[in-house]
């Protein structure tokens, strides 16, 4: 409780120069400019293929769950942008490869695992206000597994609501963005993820980041948060707060 | 600017703090006191005015009947569905009716196990038997235990009881020694778990424990070490104690100590049986000054009357695992091991892979 009162205090003793001089890649309605590419240490690597269309894929993480992630501006009504995001994943090889005896057996080596296809579609609806900008994002997880499953959730915090369609068709979620500029070189983000479990395991569960984010330069910037989330899992009620951190390099 | 870099400064210092048991697995973190959880039936039943109390130590392999689970190498089973677990945890409570303990000491009780469905074993018991009042110490918790697909694990020992239990408290034990930060991280923390019972204005002290099974170096010596200490302790403080246990090792003079019939496990594997060559006389400190459920001298003379373990569903109990001490008072030859319907009355081997043991001890 008292890390969440401190969380709200940095957030509302924000500094009023907003002074973002270049469009980092974000969970907000804004996409990159067109050419520029950015990779982290944590997240995926980012380019903008033109001034409204910007494609996501995470060079080792596609390995294991070919993936490709899309964000497109569509245009502005009433100075809102809007925007949407789609994610398209073969969930199966990273869940064979978890699946086993020992250590790193995430899922039981017994368990039949079929060829899921993981879909995402969100739109974003985004907005400058008081030097902050503002994304609402309302978005729907779907998955579909060809073949008999008898795979069990993945019950940890994080994973578990992002995985949940795995075995129950569909996870619909809202969320919301606000990022704006702390002092100088220091900017902030607050995001929230409130996910709305469908089917036998129905519940809600709620995630709150907040992050602090370093530009160094327009080629460089240092990110560093915490995430809490609480909300209805397996064994009933859950909560957890996890640091956060990643460095992206912009080129 | 020193105020906002302030702020910077305490944000960064909350970030490291959080981080630092990130699948709560370390129980040690919060006081002895405050890692036992007690619980209370949801009915209390009237316990009835005797000069005995009947004490039993069992372990219920969480649930798990005689499923054959990938750690014995007899099968590959990880996870159970809730109906299998009710399925067996009826025939426990079943067996606990028929022992109808006053104290129970349990060990590898499930509360909040994906294994075991999350289903409350010790919830369970409390509410399905006669007995009013528990205390719980886990000694296996993690948010998730990222091998053999186990999941989200709460798993220990409880001491259950027809009467109020008092000054609970769980005392670690020693963790395995050899084992890389990571696997140690996400293993079992053996502990003794400690509290007290009031009965007719004399207090005893009730000890409940389950020592390490698969430890390769000297951690058990260290374990069977530690709990002697308490015990001394509580001597020392003119204290009665009765303790009990699963304590993995075998007693002195076992004519039999390696190469068991139910051994499955290939050498070298995570829970290969290594025998007890070098343990024959681990237990006899605590023959030597507490007396016994089942003596030495009973043992000796038949020691298979008294085996309380076996793997293998389809055999017979083979060794002898499970113990219950005091520097009180049993009552002498009391001591049972309930190992079939001719032994006890009823047939324990489907209920799990220990039989228990039970005494009865003399109210002063």
């Amino acid at each position: 409780m008292k890390s969440k009162i401190f969380i709200l205090i940095l957030f509302f003793s924000a500094q009023s120069i907003f002074a973002q001089n270049v469009q980092w890649s974000d969970n907000s309605a804004r996409t990159l400019e067109k050419s520029r590419k950015e990779i982290g240490i944590f997240s995926p690597f980012t380019m903008g293929l033109t001034e409204s269309l910007e494609l996501s894929v995470h060079p080792i993480w596609f390995f294991m769950t070919p993936h490709i992630h899309i964000k497109k501006y569509w245009t502005e009504i009433s100075s809102f942008q809007i925007s949407s995001l789609h994610r398209l994943s073969y969930e199966t090889p990273i869940l064979k490869m978890l699946s086993k005896s020992g250590t790193g057996g995430v899922l039981p080596p017994t368990r039949e695992i079929p060829q899921f296809i993981k879909l995402n579609n969100a739109l974003l609806i985004g907005k400058s206000y008081k030097e902050q900008y503002i994304t609402l994002q309302l978005g729907v997880d779907f998955a579909y597994g060809f073949g008999n499953s008898t795979m069990p959730d993945i019950e940890y915090f994080l994973v578990y609501p992002r995985t949940y369609a795995l075995n129950h068709l569909y996870t619909p979620y809202v969320a919301l963005d606000v990022t704006g500029n702390l002092y100088k070189k220091i900017d902030y983000n607050y995001h929230t993820d409130n996910f709305f479990l469908t089917g036998e395991n129905a519940g809600f569960i709620t995630e709150q980041a907040f992050q602090l984010i370093w530009r160094k330069s327009e080629k460089f910037n240092v990110r560093i948060g915490a995430i809490y989330t609480i909300g209805d899992f397996p064994y009933g009620k859950g909560n957890k707060i996890l640091p956060t951190i990643d460095c992206l390099w912009a080129f | 600017m020193k105020n906002k870099l302030l702020k910077l400064m305490l944000f960064s210092s909350l970030i490291a703090m959080v981080s630092c048991d990130p699948f709560n697995t370390e129980i040690e973190k919060n006081s002895p006191e405050e890692t036992v959880v007690k619980y209370t039936a949801g009915n209390i039943k009237t316990p009835v005015d005797k000069d005995t109390l009947k004490v039993v130590s069992w372990n219920i392999k969480f649930g798990g009947g005689r499923i054959d689970f990938f750690f014995d190498c007899y099968g590959d089973k990880v996870l159970m569905s809730k109906d299998s677990v009710i399925y067996n945890m009826n025939g426990v409570v079943a067996e606990i009716n028929h022992l109808d303990p006053d104290i129970i000491f349990l060990q590898e009780a499930d509360i909040n196990s994906k294994r075991s469905a999350y289903v409350d074993q010790v919830q369970w018991i409390l509410d399905n038997t006669n007995l009013n009042y528990g205390v719980y110490a886990s000694q296996w918790q993690a948010d998730y235990v990222p091998s053999d697909g186990i999941g989200k694990v709460n798993s220990g020992n409880a001491i259950l009881s027809k009467y109020p239990l008092d000054d609970a408290k769980r005392i670690a034990l020693s963790l395995i020694g050899d084992q890389s930060a990571v696997v140690q991280y996400f293993y079992l923390r053996r502990n003794l778990l400690e509290a007290s019972v009031t009965i007719k204005d004399k207090k005893i002290y009730l000890l409940g424990t389950h020592a390490s099974a698969y430890a390769t170096d000297d951690t058990k010596k260290k374990q069977l070490q530690e709990i002697k200490n308490e015990t001394v302790n509580l001597v020392k403080n003119k204290s009665i104690f009765i303790l009990g246990g699963d304590f993995n090792t075998i007693p002195p003079n076992s004519k039999k100590y390696e190469n068991f019939d139910d051994d499955k496990c290939a050498e070298g594997s995570d829970f290969a049986s290594l025998g007890f060559k070098d343990e024959l006389n681990d237990m006899q400190p605590f023959y030597d000054d507490y007396q016994a459920a089942i003596s030495q001298e009973e043992y000796d003379a038949e020691n298979s009357a008294f085996f309380s373990f076996t793997s293998d569903k389809n055999g017979f109990w083979n060794r002898k695992l499970d113990y219950l001490f005091t520097n009180g008072n049993f009552v002498k030859f009391s001591g049972l091991v309930h190992q079939d319907k001719a032994h006890g009355g009823a047939e324990t081997m489907p209920l799990s892979d220990h039989a228990p043991l039970s005494v009865l001890y003399v109210l002063p």
